[in-house]
């Protein structure tokens, strides 16, 4: 009972691209346990000026189980890329129950309310074929240049620069992220910016997601595009809440201290608030 | 469309402005100046040397007592009860400055709050050898602690005759019968009586060094200037102070800090109170009244 309870907060790992799992070999067993189950995640500061790729980071880290008891190894997430971090990132505000998620819009020519459905085998098959290709080709006056794709270190990093102005920031992270600098990149036009932009975004999909929707009413096609970052990020705000609700409702009815109340396992928690909310139903 | 940079700068959380101008820290300093670096308080607790260094110390004491101790290297600081003072400069000079008014005697008994001044008796030097070993440490020690300050040893008197050496003798042999024995034995009594040192003050028979002079008191300073005193003998400052009371006794005061009295004002009284009651309210209000109250049985 007690394992079997203990394993409803566990939830698969995404499969890893076959290079990164050949470079973190002791990383093959790893699950994730559930966000918004444990104390630890109550420390977790979603407020928008502590928000930052360290805070994705320090959520994954946490939340990261070795099936063996094997330790985490050292920068698994930071070199990860960064949609493989969104695709870790949303397979945690999905939860166990949680299989897909739904996103509200209204439709710009009719302004029919509809709905996009993204399941998250969708979102894992779109970055499966995303990983396939570790580099990104571009082809500018001949010349080729390749460029990776951007991982959780590159993000802390230019998180703790300071840009002049957009513009400069995205020649600097294109700068960062070619693999082959030559005279081209150094003095990029304004050009060529979205030619790498496009490849970019086709080769790594989920940083910035969109598809086109045809409105069921009036059959337009609808371009929706969602930060799935910040949607996760707020997914799992909502768990962290949910925590600290549960917690509330227990140290109410039992008088026990947040320690007291996070030394009882997830699974027995909820049998007694389950047994709460029966009381005052009744 | 947002561009895929646009969103990866976003969720990267990039920050915007010139580097030099736009930082909290810049900014700061623009407003204030430069930060002059944070001050860190750091207490750094050492342990004493003795019980680190135990060999060495032992070592030590075995070879200070015939070093330290020899008579010719410690003619002057013994006063007229054969009192080693041990005493620094600070104290000299504060002593030698006020030496002239009445209100040194005050002005030193201030002084004693934050000086330390160690005084021993000379049974604790020519007693047995594990005392003066003792004592060697304590003097070291207090040497060490009070970061350099001199430790004089003083001139030491010759050790006293032995007394009832012709009686042990005789007992111990048993050759001597017992009207013999007792005739030592009082013989040997008298000797000792007439050998009691006198009531009065032996500094002026013996012409030992005079605590009065005050270029030859010496006080043992706290050289850190947060340090309490933890021992002081009064008596020797009031000696040095021109006091002529022999220092008979061995006096250890232990210092426990400084104890504030609150005197408080007598609480006002009321217009409105008849004159009678304002009386008896002036009248018991002349006590000072005070929060330090002991008993004693």
């Amino acid at each position: 009972m007690n394992q079997f309870a203990e394993s409803a907060a566990i939830v698969d790992f995404p499969t890893l691209p076959a290079a990164f799992a050949e470079k973190f070999p002791a990383a093959s067993d790893l699950k994730f346990r559930l966000f918004g189950t444990e104390e630890s995640d109550l420390a977790i500061d979603f407020s928008l000026e502590a928000e930052s790729p360290a805070l994705v980071t320090r959520i994954l880290e946490q939340c990261a189980v070795s099936a063996n008891g094997n330790d985490l190894p050292a920068g698994f997430f930071r070199e990860m890329s960064a949609g493989k971090r969104l695709e870790c990132l949303l397979r945690l505000a999905a939860g166990k129950e949680q299989t897909e998620f739904s996103f509200p819009f209204k439709c710009g020519s009719c302004a029919a309310e509809l709905e996009l459905n993204l399941t998250l085998d969708e979102i894992a098959e779109q970055q499966r074929e995303a990983d396939r290709s570790e580099q990104v080709e571009v082809k500018i006056a001949g010349e080729k240049l390749v460029f990776r794709k951007p991982r959780g270190s590159d993000q802390e990093n230019w998180h703790r620069q300071i840009f002049s102005d957009e513009q400069s920031a995205t020649r600097q992270i294109i700068g960062s992220l070619q693999i082959n600098p030559n005279e081209l990149t150094r003095h990029l036009s304004d050009e060529v910016l979205p030619i790498i932009d496009e490849a970019m975004d086709e080769a790594d999909p989920l940083v910035n997601f969109n598809c086109t929707v045809n409105c069921a009413e009036c059959a337009a096609a609808n371009l929706f595009e969602v930060d799935l970052y910040r949607f996760a990020l707020g997914e799992l705000r909502r768990r962290q809440w949910r925590l600290l609700y549960a917690a509330h409702r227990l140290a109410s009815r039992y008088h026990w201290s947040e320690r007291e109340i996070f030394a009882v396992p997830h699974w027995r928690r909820r049998q007694y608030l389950d047994l709460i909310s029966d009381e005052k139903s009744k | 469309m947002k561009s895929y940079f646009s969103r990866l700068a976003k969720q990267s959380r990039l920050r915007y402005g010139r580097a030099n101008t736009n930082s909290p820290a810049t900014a700061a300093k623009k407003a204030f100046g430069e930060f002059a670096p944070l001050h860190r308080e750091e207490t750094i607790l050492t342990a004493p040397d003795l019980p680190e260094n135990d060999a060495p110390v032992k070592e030590k004491n075995k070879l200070l007592p015939a070093e330290k101790f020899s008579p010719e290297k410690i003619p002057q600081n013994f006063d007229a009860n054969n009192r080693i003072v041990h005493s620094a400069s600070e104290i000299e000079n504060e002593i030698s400055k006020d030496n002239q008014s009445n209100a040194q005697t005050a002005l030193v008994s201030d002084a004693l709050s934050v000086v330390e001044k160690i005084v021993f008796t000379e049974s604790e030097i020519t007693g047995e050898r594990d005392n003066s070993d003792a004592l060697l440490n304590r003097i070291d020690f207090q040497s060490e602690i009070s970061g350099g300050s001199e430790v004089k040893a003083a001139e030491t008197t010759p050790r006293q005759p032995e007394y009832f050496k012709k009686t042990i003798e005789n007992l111990e042999t048993g050759t001597a019968d017992k009207f013999e024995v007792q005739k030592n034995l009082l013989q040997e009594i008298y000797e000792w009586v007439n050998d009691a040192p006198a009531p009065t003050d032996d500094r002026e028979q013996t012409n030992q060094p005079s605590l009065k002079q005050p270029g030859e008191v010496r006080a043992v300073v706290a050289t850190a200037p947060n340090e309490e005193p933890s021992l002081v003998l009064r008596d020797a400052a009031k000696n040095a102070m021109g006091n002529s009371k022999p220092l008979e006794e061995q006096n250890y005061n232990l210092s426990i800090g400084t104890i504030s009295i609150i005197v408080e004002e007598p609480p006002p009284i009321q217009n409105t109170t008849i004159q009678k009651t304002a009386v008896e309210t002036a009248k018991t209000t002349t006590r000072e009244f005070s929060r330090l109250s002991r008993h004693y049985l």
